[in-house]
């Protein structure tokens, strides 16, 4: 059964409306890739981190710190819009964020949902998920006992339920699921093949998709997808994921764009993976060092990726089809 | 220096030649800012010969973990098991790396209420008395496919020489051989052994050298490997005794890579995550020790070989250790021609491989272990520090720092480095 999880779980897709405002997933034909990549923002930060974009695709939400020293974790905000880039706009910057790793957003787009690793209190050095509003102030944290050194954080499809990446307390790898207010932790996954899973993204069936940096034979990474009971499939390996690694669907929910590194030139590349034939694509990713961070909103098709070694934001899209 | 030898070297065999002769310095031991920080991920020299046991195999060494005093208890010396350790080999000479061996280590502590590394003497490599207990996985990576193939799981890596209370009657070597493993056709080796690399380090103040054995006395952690020559030739053949061709020469190199990302906590233990970076890297010897300056030494363990002309070339082309021979020890190096030192570039690149910093060795059929002498590879007896000085000096004479030779004998068999130096002998 679980080998046939990706073309299943496509075709029980065609039924959805979409989870994040996209159309739901397709079989095929029209679901174009980000390819049209441009600069929005690189200055008044370094070393972005994850990144999410509001529903309509207008402003792009990115965790990095900022230029002093010692530098502070800081989340920004930034137009979409082609063009020159523009500084971005400081919603918040210091404690209580320590290492934001993964970044989700509302589904009314007026909160951030923010999973950071190194975050400490006293005895207390877990990590921690925070809420912050989309217009700044003080991020406030979201009880979520169980979850160890979070790494990623996706909305769930029915926006009440977050899906956070971490270790459970015997420090296995893991997937949790949680209120967005905050509660009890429901383990969806625990332990192999999970390692060290990454950035995710969930469909609108709650099957997640997970990236893991050191998992697969030749620890080079690997896309898991996982059900809501925990059946766990590669979905894709040999990834060479960047740092976070994170992953967003494409619109029709065929495709997976995963940041990466190319493991034989150094470049910072994006990938397209097929969900149901598992073929990659490589997207030409212009001067991104090194991809890492992806966030999306699929009903808008804009997607966003942060660059931590060139301390730059970029925004992507389908290239507008050609005018006849 | 002034211990200048007048030792001629030889011809280099197989083809790969070498114009004149030369000096140098500790390998690749704490040669860059960052790693003199990173001691466990620090490469301090790379060894490549034919098999003196059977012409038809390879012999590969990486040395890690520089300069270690043996009686360093009671935490001994071990590999780091957050560090990728690797050795490269390029087979079609465009420098880039054609197949990987990837160690990667896992420590296993049995009593953690004593500070005991052994709670008694050491009989076998299993011993329960050895509290504190490593091993490895051995990967193969087809660097062009990206298919990997796992060689050996918890194979345990030999015990530290603790001294004679610990392994009495003279019983180390005995354990030490034990994590010899052999996994289809692969023999494999990890653990500490007696350092190798003979040098006077008292090169590094100002070129003061003067035959001491600096080096003597302490160890270092060895990875050994020992594979068929088709194992690492391209497609899997042998190349024939005639091949002139870049592929009729291995390149290698070995490296270490971390994790992005460093965590540490007040209340457990310190998380590293995300992608794998390279931290160290070496192919012969001396290379970013004296020809690369301070500002980009870090850069240069971070960076691919075959970029080595692109980020690296100037210094090579133009080497700042000629001068510093002349104006200090009146050396009577002779002056760079306004081209640059061209010499050394072919040395790089043998055969019409991609000039970069890679260990070239010729594998082509009737090749032996006594061909294998460095640049063409290296064997652990090969004195390259006055090799690389008489190279770099180039008047027609021999240089060299005045030791000629590891204290200890290396070994006629597997895995070939010396025993470690006892901690208490």
């Amino acid at each position: 059964m679980r080998k046939q999880l990706l073309p299943a779980l496509l075709l029980l897709g065609q039924l959805g409306c979409g989870d994040d405002g996209g159309p739901g997933p397709t079989t095929g034909g029209d679901d174009p890739a980000p390819d049209d990549i441009w600069l929005v923002a690189d200055q008044g930060f370094q070393r972005p981190t994850s990144a999410a974009v509001s529903r309509d695709g207008a402003m792009i939400y990115f965790a990095a710190s900022t230029l002093e020293s010692p530098p502070r974790q800081a989340l920004f905000a930034v137009s979409a819009a082609r063009g020159a880039p523009r500084a971005p706009t400081q919603l918040h910057a210091g404690a209580p964020l320590e290492y934001a790793t993964g970044m989700a957003i509302g589904c009314d787009s007026d909160a951030l949902y923010i999973a950071d690793k190194a975050w400490n209190d006293g005895d207390d050095d877990r990590g921690a998920l925070f809420r912050v509003s989309t217009a700044g102030g003080a991020p406030t944290r979201i009880a979520a006992d169980g979850i160890y050194a979070p790494s990623g954080i996706a909305m769930g499809p029915d926006c009440e339920q977050l899906y956070v990446t971490g270790y459970d307390e015997q420090g296995q790898g893991a997937l949790f699921r949680v209120s967005t207010a905050g509660g009890p932790v429901t383990v969806i996954k625990a332990g192999a093949p999970l390692q060290s899973p990454t950035g995710l993204d969930v469909d609108v069936r709650g099957v997640s998709w997970v990236n893991d940096h050191v998992a697969g034979t030749g620890g080079a990474g690997v896309l898991f997808a996982i059900d809501g009971e925990g059946g766990t499939t590669v979905a894709a390996d040999r990834l060479h994921l960047g740092t976070p690694g994170e992953v967003k669907r494409t619109s029709g929910d065929t495709k997976a764009i995963i940041p990466v590194v190319n493991r034989m030139t150094g470049a910072g590349e994006l990938l397209a993976v097929e969900f149901a034939t598992g073929d990659v694509t490589v997207i030409p990713a212009g001067d991104i060092a090194e991809p890492a961070g992806v966030g999306s909103a699929r009903g808008a098709q804009q997607f966003a990726f942060t660059d931590p070694e060139g301390d730059k934001v970029f925004a992507a899209a389908p290239k507008p089809a050609p005018a006849n | 220096m002034r211990i200048i030898e007048n030792t001629l070297l030889s011809a280099l065999a197989a083809g790969i030649t070498i114009a004149a002769s030369g000096t140098a310095h500790a390998s690749s031991h704490r040669e860059a800012p960052a790693i003199a920080e990173d001691q466990f991920a620090d490469n301090t020299d790379v060894y490549a010969f034919i098999s003196p046991q059977s012409p038809d195999r390879v012999v590969l060494v990486a040395n890690y973990v520089p300069l270690l005093l043996p009686a360093s208890g009671p935490n001994f010396y071990k590999f780091a098991d957050s560090v990728r350790y690797e050795m490269h080999i390029d087979n079609d000479g465009d420098a880039v790396s054609d197949i990987t061996y990837r160690f990667t280590f896992k420590t296993k502590v049995g009593n953690g209420n004593t500070f005991l590394y052994n709670t008694g003497p050491i009989t076998s490599i299993t011993d329960a008395a050895l509290n504190v207990k490593q091993t490895y996985t051995l990967t193969r990576i087809d660097d062009v496919s990206d298919d990997a193939e796992v060689i050996a799981r918890d194979v345990p890596v030999a015990p530290w020489y603790v001294g004679k209370r610990s392994f009495p009657n003279n019983t180390y070597d005995m354990v030490a051989n034990q994590a010899i493993k052999t996994a289809g056709n692969v023999k494999v080796f990890a653990g500490p052994r007696d350092e190798p690399f003979f040098v006077d380090l008292h090169v590094f103040d100002l070129l003061g050298v003067g035959g001491a054995p600096t080096t003597d006395g302490v160890n270092v952690m060895s990875l050994v490997l020992e594979v068929p020559i088709r194992d690492v030739a391209i497609d899997g053949v042998r190349p024939r005794s005639g091949d002139m061709s870049p592929s009729s020469v291995i390149g290698v190199y070995a490296s270490s890579s971390r994790q992005k990302v460093t965590i540490r906590r007040r209340n457990s233990p310190t998380e590293n995550d995300g992608g794998f970076v390279q931290v160290s890297r070496l192919g012969w010897p001396l290379v970013n020790e004296v020809l690369i300056p301070l500002k980009d030494k870090d850069k240069f363990n971070r960076t691919q070989p075959h970029r080595d002309v692109a980020n690296f070339g100037a210094y090579i082309l133009m080497p700042e250790l000629p001068g510093l021979l002349n104006a200090v020890l009146n050396a009577g190096c002779a002056p760079t021609p306004a081209s640059g030192r061209t010499d050394i570039v072919g040395l790089l690149s043998p055969r019409g491989t991609t000039a970069a910093d890679l260990l070239r060795l010729d594998i082509r059929a009737g090749q032996t272990f006594e061909h294998s002498s460095f640049p063409n590879g290296r064997k652990l007896a090969d004195d390259v520090t006055d090799t690389e000085l008489t190279v770099l000096c180039n008047n027609g004479g021999a240089l060299g720092d005045g030791v000629n030779a590891n204290d200890k004998p290396f070994l006629t068999t597997f895995p070939y480095l010396a025993s470690p130096v006892s901690g208490n002998p």
